[in-house]
């Protein structure tokens, strides 16, 4: 009984008793914020799954990729899942951005919120992005050799940065073990501690996260 | 402001979370994603960019890398970083033009590429 | 209980923890740079060998798993890297139509490897190759001028 009444509580800790009407308005909020953490999710979940099967590599990857999306059982809809859920990511936290600029909720005192939102937006791209690398294939190579030689061109911190974040990718293809870790592990536990903050803080600030 | 009790956006956000799963798993069965070319295949002519990047890969047919893949996206990201105090500023028409204008921008790139590689990858 | 005197107040002791994670955590980072950017476990010789064979005529001919072309010039051989130098995506050779061609943004340089279109800069770079007895050595690393292309 006590337990219950704690866990009770802790669900009212974290969510509102009460909520302002107009958060509740689909038409004020478009569930965008939301839909964009559900993908997240799916993306945690599915992404977690297609681990166990992929290896990074020059040619590893794509062969993986291709185990994945033929012999595999379900490998096929888990990557599907993944795929989309990714792109619908995207769509979404941009149409959020949107949303919140024209609600005009930047605001003071909601500076700070708009700015880990843009940050989230950003590894959300970088996200997208890695994840294109990995599928190993010759298109992934290419833009991995372009982004390279991109971040090569940042003055200073660029070499380094591209050494650090793509390790060695080939023209071929773009898996290499570097990027796998920073799309598996690194980006998006910073993501997730992101979006932590970022909800307690629309609360905080007197607004409400509905989906 | 009106308040209304939590439970009510509970149910609303159960509908949306089911409805949103639902399109997803639904498109994944309908929609393969794509696998792109084997490194062992005999060289691509034309390697098209992921969609997102869709706009950087315009600008490169036409600029120089610092500029089109350096320079550009960085005052894209400043200015949208900066909109919370572009807005305290010049108020509602200086933050809502200057995100409008970035916004624009990255809108006919995409649109751009699109039309020119007739669908993404 | 806490002496007013003594130099490990409360306060003094989580100042001295804050100073010690923040220097901690700033030492970390060039040591952690170093690891992150590290290529030892890569790292690829320049120097490619291998049989002369008389598939290398006159037109451009791909070493198969390297970026290098090789064909006849003069009493030697040429080599060429097929290294877009836009942003370093690999570049093919069409024989038929006697050009490059890059897949990333479209640039074409000529059978020499002259930008003729595109954003591509400068020439494709030629590298250093020399023939032993019946074997050629390829140094990618050592690029050259077209004039000096044979060694
Ligand atoms: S990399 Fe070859 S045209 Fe850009």
């Amino acid at each position: 009984m006590t337990q219950k009444r704690t866990q009770e509580n802790f669900l009212w800790h974290i969510r509102a008793r009460q909520v302002p009407a107009r958060a509740l308005s689909v038409v004020y909020t478009f569930c965008l914020g939301g839909i964009s953490f559900l993908a997240f999710v799916v993306l945690a979940v599915t992404g977690v799954l297609l681990m166990f099967h992929y290896q990074p590599g020059y040619s590893d990857g794509y062969h993986s990729v291709l185990n994945l999306a033929s012999v595999i059982p379900y490998g096929a809809v888990l990557r599907n899942l993944h795929y989309w859920a990714g792109q619908i990511m995207v769509i979404t936290v941009a149409l959020h951005m949107v949303r919140v600029v024209w609600t005009q909720s930047y605001r003071p005192p909601r500076e700070l919120n708009w700015v880990v939102g843009v940050s989230l937006l950003v590894i959300t791209i970088i996200l997208d992005f890695s994840g294109y690398l990995l599928r190993g294939s010759q298109e992934s190579g290419a833009a991995a050799t372009v982004a390279v030689h991109i971040l090569q061109l940042v003055p200073g911190i660029g070499v380094g940065l591209a050494a650090a974040f793509f390790g060695h990718p080939t023209a071929l293809s773009g898996s290499t073990l570097m990027i796998y870790v920073w799309h598996c592990v690194a980006l998006p536990s910073v993501a997730f501690y992101l979006q932590g903050y970022h909800f307690w803080r629309v609360r905080k600030d007197g607004g409400i996260k509905p989906l | 402001m009106d308040k209304v009790p939590g439970r009510k956006l509970w149910s609303k956000e159960g509908l949306v979370v089911i409805f949103s799963l639902a399109i997803g798993i639904l498109l994944s069965l309908l929609l393969q994603a794509p696998v792109g070319t084997s490194p062992q295949a005999p060289l691509l002519a034309h390697a098209v960019a992921p969609w997102i990047f869709g706009p950087v890969q315009i600008a490169l047919l036409y600029l120089p890398p610092w500029l089109g893949a350096v320079l550009l996206p960085l005052a894209a990201l400043a200015c949208l970083t900066a909109l919370p105090w572009l807005g305290k500023l010049g108020g509602r028409r200086l933050a809502l033009g200057s995100f409008a204008a970035v916004g624009i921008i990255i809108g006919v790139l995409l649109l751009w590429f699109m039309g020119r590689e007739y669908w993404w990858h | 209980m806490e002496d007013e005197n003594s130099v490990l107040t409360r306060r003094n002791l989580l100042r001295i923890g804050w100073v010690s994670i923040i220097a901690s955590g700033l030492l970390s980072l060039w040591p952690l740079s170093q690891y992150l950017t590290s290529s030892e476990d890569s790292l690829q010789s320049d120097i490619i060998t291998l049989k002369i064979s008389p598939l290398i005529g006159n037109q451009w001919y791909h070493i198969e798993n390297t970026r290098v072309w090789l064909k006849r010039a003069g009493q030697g051989y040429a080599a060429i890297l097929a290294t877009c130098t836009h942003l370093g995506c690999e570049v093919a050779y069409n024989s038929s139509q006697q050009k490059w061609f890059c897949p990333c943004h479209g640039s074409v340089y000529n059978a020499e490897g002259t930008p003729i279109a595109g954003p591509a800069p400068r020439d494709l770079a030629r590298v250093a190759v020399k023939a032993v007895n019946d074997t050629l050595i390829v140094n990618i690393g050592k690029v050259v001028g077209m004039d000096r292309q044979i060694l």
